[in-house]
Parts: structure tokens; sequence; C-alpha cells
């Protein structure tokens, strides 16, 4: 049970966080925001917990904040503003991942030689997770700017644009996280629950994230 | 080996000013600054072995965090520059708070990785408070001589190289202090905060003197 009352902090902590640096630092905040959403994901995504007795991947609440984030952006600058996040996040998960993995192989030091270990074994070996996570949040993010945009098209109204394009999108997101982590590593009936409970955490995520997209579309 | 990867992780770095610059121009070095900032707070856990030194692993992102704000600061935009310190600063503070109920997540009993990751953030709590105070003062600080020193020299490698062996002693002693006190004896704290700043100074060193040469090159032209 703990383990969803966190999730649900975390979910506050992303939303609040998302505003407070749109609200100070305007477009430039949720870029920055993103950026930092999608290296802490790809951390978190290398650990899993049990959540209603099945065991799902961390990460979930910052990835699916992306999208929010994404969606705010589409809503005030368009959709070719896309291009340049997807840009932005494809250089900082290659950085992230290629610097970070790097160090991992670095001789540790003999002081804190338990910690320095323990961050070694965290990166290396998880380059399979760390994969997935990329692809499928960068290949998803551009479907999902494209979706919105004619959603927007077609109904101009923030609820209707967010929670359908979230209701393709989340699915989506949750089928190739799943395959590409997990083919030929687990069971095709585990894959399913694992994709099942993913896509419902995400989203509940992304449908309380239009509450952020409102008040986002109004910070001047 | 280790000189080998280290020597990598500073082209990436280099070659990551130097893309963003030329697509994105300031806005870019902005992008560069954030992306090596956080980078280096999630190294800072880590400390290395190089020959008998013992460096913390964020050092060589934090210099190209350092460069990229020195390049920002040649633009002379320097109410921009105070802005991005500031975001870097909440940037550190979301990570902090992320990565602390990250631990708290009680994990699987199928998960190897997981206890890693406890081990790491329960252990260097007092880290994740004091990084982003340590990296924002500095920060601060290296602006405010920065500008200082330029008005008095206009000339890149002076302004860089003096200005980092003041922040980034701040930087280093507030981090070290603050987070280690207690955890790691205090020999080996002066051990690895003296190694760092030796190290780090060196890097800077070489950076400015590329900085200045590319900056000479593209006047000569």
């Amino acid at each position: 049970m703990i383990n969803i009352y966190l999730l649900v902090i975390e979910l506050i902590v992303c939303l609040i966080s998302m505003l407070l640096l749109y609200k100070y630092c305007q477009i430039n905040g949720l870029y920055a925001y993103t950026i930092v959403a999608f290296i802490i994901s790809n951390i978190m995504t290398l650990k899993i917990i049990p959540i209603i007795d099945f065991d799902i991947n961390l990460g979930i609440i910052p990835l699916t904040t992306i999208f929010i984030a994404s969606n705010i952006i589409i809503q005030k600058q368009g959709n070719e503003e896309i291009k340049k996040l997807s840009l932005i996040l494809v250089a900082s998960s290659c950085i992230s991942f290629g610097i970070i993995y790097l160090t991992s192989l670095l001789k540790s030091s003999n002081i804190n030689l338990f910690i320095n270990r323990s961050f070694d074994n965290i990166f290396i070996g998880s380059e399979r997770l760390y994969f997935a996570n990329n692809v499928t949040l960068l290949y998803s993010i551009l479907l999902n700017s494209k979706l919105y945009s004619y959603l927007k098209s077609v109904k101009n109204q923030i609820w209707v644009s967010n929670i359908f394009s979230s209701i393709i999108i989340q699915f989506l997101v949750s089928i190739l996280f799943t395959i590409a982590a997990y083919t030929f590593l687990k069971e095709p009936i585990e894959m399913l629950q694992l994709a099942v409970l993913r896509y419902m955490i995400s989203l509940i995520a992304a449908i309380i994230g239009t509450i952020n997209i409102y008040i986002g579309s109004k910070i001047k | 080996m280790n000189e080998l990867i280290m020597i990598c992780i500073l082209l990436i770095g280099i070659a990551s000013i130097y893309i963003f610059n030329k697509i994105l121009d300031t806005f870019g070095l902005k992008i560069v600054f954030i992306i090596f900032s956080l980078i280096s707070y999630i190294l800072s856990f880590k400390y290395l072995a190089l020959s008998t030194f013992h460096i913390n692993a964020s050092m060589l992102t934090c210099c190209i965090s350092y460069t990229s704000l020195c390049l920002l600061l040649e633009k002379n935009i320097i109410k921009d520059t105070k802005q991005v310190i500031k975001l870097n600063l909440l940037l550190n503070i979301i990570t902090s708070i992320l990565l602390y109920l990250m631990a708290y997540y009680t994990q699987s009993i199928n998960d190897t990785v997981a206890i890693n990751m406890s081990n790491v953030i329960l252990n260097n709590i007092k880290l994740l408070i004091a990084y982003p105070i340590a990296t924002y003062i500095s920060y601060e600080v290296f602006i405010y001589i920065y500008i200082k020193v330029k008005k008095l020299y206009d000339y890149i490698f002076i302004s860089m190289v003096s200005t980092y062996m003041a922040s980034g002693l701040i930087a280093l002693i507030l981090t070290y202090f603050i987070s280690y006190y207690n955890i790691i004896t205090l020999p080996n704290i002066i051990k690895i905060l003296l190694s760092t700043y030796m190290v780090e100074l060196i890097i800077v060193v070489a950076f400015a003197i590329a900085i200045t040469l590319i900056k000479s090159k593209k006047v000569s032209k």
C-alpha cells in the first residue's frame, strides 16, 4: 500500500514542479522539466516495485508528465515546438546514458567503496530497460503531438484532446515498453499483466494532468 | 583505461556544447548547462580512483557546466544566465525529492537493482540537500566574480580560470563538508576535496585555452 501512496506523492510533486517551473521560467521551464523528468524516469525504470501483487517498473509518473508538459507546449506554441523538444530529449537521453554508463565503468575509489560499488551495479547490466524507456518515449512523443494537434483542430477543448490522446498514447507506451524491455525474458501473460497495470497508472496520471494543462494555458 | 573513458566523457561534453550552440544558439547553451548540471548531481554520489588521487565522478561534467556558463556570460546575457541558475536550483531540488521518494518505495523480491539504489541514496542523504545549495551558491559566486574580472581584463582565459578558482573551491568545500561530515573521516574529505579541485582546475585551464584559441581564430578570419 505504501507504494501506491508514494506514487500519488510522486505525481503531486511532478505536477506542482511542472507548474512552478512554467510560472517562473515560462516555456524554458517546461523544457527543463522534461529533461529532469526524462533523466529521472530513466533511472527510476531500473527499480521494480510490487503493486497489487504485480511487479512493475518505476518511472511511469515522470514519463507520463512529460506528455502533459508537451501538451502544454503544443497548447501554447503549436506543434512545431515538439520537434525541438524531441531533439532536446534525444540529446539528453544519449548524453546522460553515455556519461553515466561510462562513469560506472570507471575504477572506484576505496573511499566510500560500498556506495561506489552500489552505484556501478545500478547501471551496468540495465541497458535494455534504459533503451526500452528511451525508445518508447521518443517514438510516442511525436505521435502524441500529432494526435493532440489533430484533436485540438477537430474540437478545441483541452480535456477532449488530452484525455483521448492519452487513452491511445499511454496504451501504446505501455505496450511498446513491455515488448522492448521484457520480450524473451517474461511469459506473455506476465507481460500482458505488466502492460495493463502500467497503462492503468499512466492513464490515471495523464487524466489528472489535464488540470495542469488548464492551469498552464491560463498562465501568461 | 580510466583515462581513456575520462577523455571520452570530456569529448562528449565538448561535442555537446559545440552542436547545441550551433543548432540552438544561446538556448542550446542553456540546455547543455542544465543537462550537465543534472548529470553532475547524479554522478556526485560516486568517487573514482585516478592513479593516487581520489576524485569525485562529477568533476568532468561540472567542468562542462562551468564552460557553458562561461560561454553564456561571454554573450552578455547576464540576466538570462542568472535565471538559468535559479532554474537549475529548482531542478536540483526536484531531482532530490524524486530521488528521495524513489529510495523509499518497497522493492520487489525479484529486483536486484533497487537495493543498490537505496544504498546510494539513503547513505548520502545529506548530499541531497547540500548539493543543490552548494552548486547554487557557487554559480552565483561564479557570475559575480566573472563580471568583475571581465570588467578589469576582457580576456576569456583569465576570467574563466580565476573565476573557477574561487567558485569551484566554494562548491567543493560546501558540498563535502556538509555531506560527509561524520560519514567520511576528515583527512579523507580533505584528500577528495583537494584532488577533485586540482583535477577540475587542470580541465578548466585546458578548456579556457581551447576557447581562447577558437575565439582568436574566429577574430583573425
